[in-house]
């Protein structure tokens, strides 16, 4: 493999702002970016403060490779990711009976219901919000530790060992939670909005 | 060979981590030949799809902090950078 040539000159180095000035920079975005996976304004607002005073503390490792948006991005994910965990730890361990896997196959494992066809344009669903809705509610009726690590995985993109640390879970207990949290949440829009809205043959 | 019960666990621990040869091949094998299955795999990838989309829209993108969170954090911040 050739050698890789830094090119330092080729890198503009990205501005450091002013530590003052990160509220008016960052603020918005960083609220934005918290808001959208903890659902409460209040706890956003407290997410992007620990992650303006943590950037503070650490603002000497800070390493100008990166934007200094993108630092910050980091340093928020880390703090939604030991939220999430600090809520877990108040939670009561999930029934084991509450099972979505259990009623969707026969004994013999065969499926009860076929799954349907699902062959939609995301981008056309965008702009319907009755279909947002519906997968708002589905999402929530989710378990907590079932919801925080699906957001975790597929919208923070934590790979699944962070995601495990991220929730103090075994590789094998987070696939299990990640399969009932896929699980859960198809059936929930299968019911409630593909059987209701057919889709039409292409 | 696979049951659709079976089946519908390795197409979900596949999005997570590495199957083993003979996992990968199992579930190749049925996903060829049973149709639910496969669309169930479809419908799986259209959530990862879904809550992407739904990250970025489902709240206004002109989402703001408002005025009174905006002097907390000032003040807090303030107080730490200047000791």
């Amino acid at each position: 493999m050739a050698p890789q040539i830094h090119n330092v000159a080729s890198h503009p180095q990205p501005a450091q702002a002013d530590p003052l000035s990160w509220l008016d920079v960052y603020g918005d975005v960083l609220f934005r970016y918290a808001v959208t996976r903890v659902r409460d304004k209040t706890v956003a607002e407290d997410l992007v403060q620990e992650t303006f005073l943590a950037a503070l503390m650490s603002r000497s490792r800070f390493e100008e490779r990166s934007s200094e948006q993108t630092w910050m991005l980091a340093i928020l994910r880390r703090k939604i990711a030991d939220w999430h965990r600090q809520r877990m730890r108040r939670q009561v361990p999930e029934m084991t009976s509450d099972d979505p896997i259990e009623g969707l196959f026969d004994s013999a494992g065969a499926w009860v219901h076929r799954p349907g066809d699902w062959s939609i344009e995301p981008e056309e669903l965008v702009a319907k919000s009755e279909f947002w809705q519906v997968f708002s509610s589905c999402l929530k009726k989710l378990p907590e530790r079932q919801g925080a690590a699906f957001s975790l995985r597929v919208l923070d993109e934590l790979t699944a060992e962070e995601t495990c640390k991220s929730l103090s879970l075994s590789p094998t207990n987070l696939w299990v939670t990640l399969h009932r949290a896929r699980a859960r949440l198809r059936e929930c829009l299968e019911r409630f909005w593909f059987q209701r809205h057919p889709q039409k043959p292409v | 060979m696979l049951t659709c019960r079976q089946t519908a666990e390795l197409v979900s621990k596949r999005l997570d981590t590495r199957l083993t040869l003979w996992q990968s091949w199992s579930l190749r094998l049925h996903l060829a030949r049973c149709s639910a299955c496969s669309q169930y795999q479809r419908q799986i990838e259209a959530l990862h799809a879904l809550l992407r989309l739904w990250g970025r829209h489902s709240f206004p993108c002109d989402a703001r902090l408002s005025d009174s969170a905006k002097d907390r954090i000032r003040a807090s911040l303030a107080k730490a950078y200047r000791g």
